[in-house]
């Protein structure tokens, strides 16, 4: 297994996550990677599980999944991997140094389906809903290649109102990035799985980290997980 | 080509939503009143020289009424209602008839919607349609995309008492115990999406008010009656 060092080439990259490389090394992500990986609830043991991690960036929780014992994992990402100053360069260096088999695919979230990807035991949803100016749509695209579970990271806003809810942000409302489309609350993300075909669904948060929205009262927005079974 | 004759007996065989005034003094027993709506959504009085697509026309009233107005062209759009076998294009087709009138169909999805398949128009109308999808902002781009200057949108509103652009979610019976109802925007919401799309001018006004100066529309299971109703947004590219 190759060993890595602090290099000019991964000093050069732009990393979000905070993956452990071994030989004390850990890249210097902007992401508290370590905090969001127990928020998750990733299951401790994956053996015999076959992962899709959509929205994979730098890969952490493909790596992780694999560490786990998962026997075959695609890391997919559309956006982040196209976005010049910031691209696969992460992925393919943490990659490398951790001798790791995770494959990737380059794929936009509207363009997935089973016949182009398969369909995996447990899919990775992290930090990429809120993204998507369609998510009733886009939670369905996902349903689609998920077997058993799914695992569903993202912002939620509205929280406050009980029934289904979503957030609709036009321009730069949410955390100063209009790439930011819509805050469900946790009853329209619930709504949405239902809809996709999920029976069972389990909720963890509302954690403390929080993007901030422009004309709501703090407390009422914040991120949440929810694991959801076919 | 002359007026279809039409008699009380075929206009009564059908399940008809637009009340429609055929004329000998036969007039549809439609479920919603068509000619208070149309003075609702502020329809142009005059529409000489222009081309109208009306996309969720149904029995097709008020693609007629743009046609009187003077529309040179006139599509009546829909696939919903003109495939569901109780309700069908029966009364579109005998209204149509009976009105000698020159209005073409299009059966399309508002999914599929596209300029190369359906054409441009100067106006569109979107009337009680949009809280029907569930991908607002998809079939939004869609409408626009067909729209060269003017839309009128008429929906169903909710979270009216909110200021930042927010929808409510209908996953089942919340919206008048109707399972094709998926959402209810609020208007801030709905200027958004238009802006989105593509549109620079929004006008919003409430469309169906009772007597008492309160807004009427669908009952939302565990909403109050303050925040929701109906508005018609007229917008401009």
């Amino acid at each position: 297994m190759a060993t890595a060092v602090m290099d000019d080439e991964l000093r050069s990259i732009n990393w979000f996550h905070q993956i452990d490389l071994g030989g004390g090394v850990t890249t210097p992500g902007i992401d508290d990677t370590a905090t969001k990986l127990a928020q998750v609830h990733l299951p401790a043991d994956l053996t015999g599980q076959s992962v899709l991690d959509i929205g994979a960036w730098d890969g952490f929780f493909s790596f992780e999944c694999e560490k786990r014992g998962a026997s075959r994992i695609v890391a997919l990402d559309g956006g982040v991997w196209k976005v010049g100053h910031i691209g696969k360069k992460g992925f393919e260096y943490a990659r490398r140094s951790l001798a790791s088999s995770v494959e990737d695919v380059e794929m936009e979230v509207m363009d997935i389906t089973p016949e182009r990807l398969g369909v995996f035991d447990l899919v990775l949803f992290l930090g990429v809903l809120y993204h998507l100016p369609h998510p009733v749509l886009g939670i369905k695209r996902v349903a689609a290649v998920t077997g058993k579970q799914m695992i569903l990271e993202t912002h939620v806003d509205l929280l406050d109102h009980d029934r289904p809810a979503v957030a609709y942000y036009p321009w730069d409302q949410c955390a100063n990035d209009p790439s930011n489309w819509c805050g469900p609350n946790p009853a329209a993300v619930k709504g949405m799985l239902r809809l996709a075909g999920f029976r069972r669904i389990e909720t963890f948060g509302p954690t403390p980290v929080a993007y901030d929205v422009v004309g709501a009262r703090r407390g009422t927005f914040g991120r949440m997980v929810f694991h959801a079974w076919k | 080509m002359a007026a279809a004759l039409v008699t009380k007996e075929q206009v009564n065989e059908i399940f008809w939503w637009h009340t429609i005034d055929l004329g000998n003094g036969i007039r549809t027993p439609g479920g919603t009143d068509t000619y208070r709506k149309v003075k609702e959504i502020g329809l142009p009085r005059d529409l000489h020289g222009k081309s109208v697509l009306d996309i969720g026309a149904w029995d097709g009233f008020f693609s007629f009424e743009c046609e009187k107005r003077g529309a040179t062209r006139v599509v009546a759009l829909d696939h919903v209602v003109w495939n569901d076998p109780t309700v069908g294009r029966r009364g579109f087709d005998l209204a149509r008839g009976a009105l000698d009138s020159k209005v073409e169909d299009f059966d399309c999805d508002v999914y599929d919607i596209h300029p190369d398949r359906v054409g441009v128009f100067d106006l569109v109308l979107f009337l009680g349609v949009l809280y029907h999808v569930q991908d607002p902002l998809l079939v939004l781009g869609n409408v626009a995309s067909v729209t060269r200057d003017h839309l009128i949108l008429e929906t169903h509103v909710d979270f009216c008492e909110l200021d930042r652009p927010v929808m409510a979610f209908y996953p089942e019976l919340e919206c008048a115990g109707d399972l094709s109802n998926w959402f209810g925007p609020n208007a801030a919401a709905i200027e958004g999406m238009l802006k989105t799309v593509g549109f620079t001018k929004v006008k919003a006004f409430w469309s169906h008010i009772d007597s008492r100066w309160k807004p009427v529309g669908y009952k939302v299971a565990g909403g109050e009656r303050s925040q929701f109703g109906r508005m018609v947004f007229h917008a401009w590219k």
